[in-house]
This record gives structure tokens, sequence and C-alpha cells, in this order.
């Protein structure tokens, strides 16, 4: 897994090397380079790179050719990450000298006009023109509907009544498009079968909404100061509580998460509050639900070995299920 | 072999008839049944509403899913929500990325 991450990594290199504009704008883009491969160096198994060849060559046995739609994912990926630790407040030290209008337009380049430049690559290839449009098509129908998700998650702190459902679409699409184009640009590129494109696209949604309800989790009680509680969003654990509690318990729960905004300070209260109401096991559930999902999807695709393994492998990951072995060996360091 | 499955997009939710959903939101609800054990309160969401929206983001159930449901009560029984948090705190961090 790794030496597909560096791989794809140096096709990047060479794509914003050889871009027509000022060596400015182009250290600019390089500064986000410079944060994937950092992440990628800690963690190769990413999905962004990972789904796209792997699926490639499970339909077709060669994962060689897809390393361009691999690079594009991945620029869509680090465009979207930038926008979105914007939003949050998150952005990696290395923006830290940078002003919000370059952030912005760092972002904007590498959601809207890198990914076509390395799809472009394909042309090298052989690959027909109307293969080219398709999966250029795919990634300007990804963006708007990543971005629709990222404008829902941003509104619903505002919002007095986020439902259960609007949670979960929401997360469909803000994170199962993006991990759907993942696989289907894998699959796009290797077969003209519907059926199996389909399939593939199918597994990669369910697997990206299981990822982002990992996320969700993580935020709220995988760190003592939750950044989603600072910054007020309502992810599933959260619109879950609220629409289980009642009357009072329910009121509490409000004014808890009002204070939260302001410090870490109650943090821990709340996360209480929301494991007491079922959250954290329902969070669980819906995980494992997904997982299952994407697990048949998968298998309906008939992937060839021994990729089909190896996507098996990152599905199973996704899970907030504690292992058994992991769960018995709790209580001695307790 | 993917033919011979009989895949289709979505065939897990979408092309359940609502009523057979209802029916496994029925079984799931039952008290002192073989479900008690995580009558936890988590599934009260799952069950307040079920508009066609809801249909298309897994809360009507296929019966398939009703099994997976049974499959995460049984493995997570025993399980105390401090274990699932030590299980996030421990495992996750970099789980969760793209």
């Amino acid at each position: 897994m790794r030496k597909r991450a560096g791989q794809v990594f140096a096709l990047l290199d060479k794509v914003v090397e050889a871009l027509p504009v000022p060596s400015t704008h182009r250290e600019l883009l390089q500064v986000q380079l410079g944060v994937g491969k950092e992440r990628a160096e800690a963690w190769p198994e990413m999905s962004v790179i990972q789904l796209p060849l792997l699926v490639h060559t499970a339909v077709s046995g060669d994962e060689r050719p897809a390393l361009p739609v691999a690079a594009a994912c991945t620029l869509l990926y680090l465009g979207a990450d930038l926008l979105d630790s914007t939003l949050d407040h998150e952005l990696s030290p290395s923006w830290h000298t940078h002003d919000s209008a370059e952030v912005n337009l760092a972002a904007t380049t590498l959601l809207a006009a890198l990914p076509q430049l390395s799809i472009a690559i394909l042309r090298e290839s052989g690959t027909p023109p109307a293969r080219l449009w398709a999966l250029s098509y795919l990634f300007a129908d990804t963006v708007l509907e990543l971005n629709a998700g990222q404008h829902e998650d941003l509104l619903f702190p505002n919002r007095e009544n986020v439902s259960v459902e609007d949670s979960l679409a929401m997360v469909k699409r803000k994170s199962g498009a993006p991990y759907a184009l993942f696989a289907r640009v894998g699959a796009v590129l290797a077969t003209e079968d519907s059926f199996t494109i389909e399939a593939y696209a199918a597994f990669g949604s369910c697997f990206g909404i299981a990822k982002q309800l990992i996320n969700d989790a993580w935020d709220i009680w995988g760190e003592d100061e939750s950044q989603d509680l600072l910054n007020g969003k309502r992810t599933l654990p959260i619109v879950h509580a609220l629409s289980v509690l009642r009357g009072e318990q329910r009121e509490q729960l409000q004014n808890l998460l009002a204070v939260a905004r302001e410090s870490a300070e109650h943090h821990d209260e709340l996360r209480s509050r929301l494991a007491a109401a079922g959250s954290v096991r329902y969070t669980a559930l819906m995980v494992w639900l997904y997982q299952q999902r994407a697990r048949r999807h998968l298998r309906a695709a008939s992937p060839q070995e021994p990729a089909g393994r190896e996507l098996r492998m990152l599905l199973d990951r996704a899970s907030l299920l504690p292992q058994p072995e992991e769960a018995r060996l709790w209580p001695d360091q307790t | 072999m993917a033919q011979q499955e009989g895949y289709e997009r979505g065939r897990e939710t979408e092309q359940f008839r609502r009523d057979t959903a209802l029916r496994s939101l029925d079984i799931l609800s039952i008290k002192g049944g073989q479900l008690s054990a995580y009558d936890d309160q988590s599934l009260r969401g799952t069950t307040t509403t079920l508009d066609p929206t809801s249909w298309d983001y897994g809360f009507a159930l296929s019966p398939k899913e009703v099994e997976d449901v049974k499959d995460f009560m049984e493995k997570s029984a025993s399980l105390s929500d401090e274990e699932f948090v030590r299980h996030i705190r421990g495992t996750l961090e970099l789980e969760r990325r793209w």
C-alpha cells in the first residue's frame, strides 16, 4: 500500500511541476501536496489512493493504468480537505502562514482544475475521448454533491430540528459521494459493464458513510477537546441523542451543547449524556449496517484476487465494534 | 457470478416493500423477546418515522439487515458503553481518515 501511495504522489509532483502557472501559485499547491504526503506516510491505507487502484485491479488484474485517476481522486481529496479544514478551523500548521484568500485559491484549483488535468494524462495511453469525458463528468458531479453536503453540515448547527434522516443524508452527500467516486472511477476505467461499475460505486458509498460516522464518533469520544462540539456540529451521535431524549433531559442536553461551543470544560459531561442516550452504541450499529452493506456490494462485484482481499481488509477496519481480543485486554488495563 | 447473485443497485433496501420493512422494525421493537438484551433505547431513533426519505438511508431495514442488527446485538451484548469509548480512543485515530 505504501508503494501505491508513493507512485501516486510522484505523479502528482509531475502534474504540479508541469503546470503553466507562476511559481508562487505552484508553491501554494505544493503546500497542500506536502500535507497529503505526510498523511500518506503515516497512513498509506488512505482510501483515496487505494480504492481506485484496487478496484481497477480487482476488475482488470492491473493497477498501473489507474494511476492518473487515483491521482485525480487524491487532488479532489486535498482540495476538499482544505475547504473542510477551513470551515472547521482545523487547518494544518503548514497553512498557518498563509491568509484565508490563498487557502481558498489553493482549494479551488485543487478541486476544480487539477483532477481534470490528471485525467487528461490518460490520453497518452489511448483512453477514448468518450471515457475521458465520462470520468471528467463524474468528478464534476461528485464535487457538486460533496459541496452540497458540506453546505448542509455548515447550516445544521443553526437549524432547530435536524433529524437522524437529515444527518445521514448529509453524510451520504458529504462522504458517501466521494467514496463512491473513488471506487467507481477505478471500475469505469477497467470495464464498460454497468452492473460491475454500479456494484463498486455502491460499495464505495457505504464504505464512505461508515468512515464518516467513525470520524464523527472519534471527534466526540477520541480526544478530550472535541472540535465538532466547539463548532456546534450536529453529527449523528448528537442528532440521535436529541431525537430520543424528551422534556427536561433534552433541554439539558441542548443547554450543554450551547456551552460546549464556548469551551471544552463541559465536553466530558456532554459525552456522558450522549452515551447515556445510547448514542455511541447507536452510531456503532449504523457503522455496522453500512459496513455489512458495503461487504455485500463488494461480494456482488466479484473482485479478482488478491485485490478483493485487500479491499475486504480495508473495509473490515471500518468498525466501531471492539474486537473480542481487544475487549478481553481491557479489564486488565483498568 | 455477480449476475448469478442477482445483484441490483440498492437491492438491500430500495426494492423491499415498505410493509416488509415495517414488520422488520416491529420485530426489532419486541420487548422481552429474543432482542430484549439490547433494549437500550438505541433503536428508538429509527422507529419514529418511516417516510420515503428515510427509506433511502437505511431506516427501512431489509430482512437481511434485520439479521445484521441481530448479529451486531449478539456481538455487542456483553460490551459496555465504556468499552466502545475505549475502542474509539485507542484504535481509531487513523481509521477515521479518508
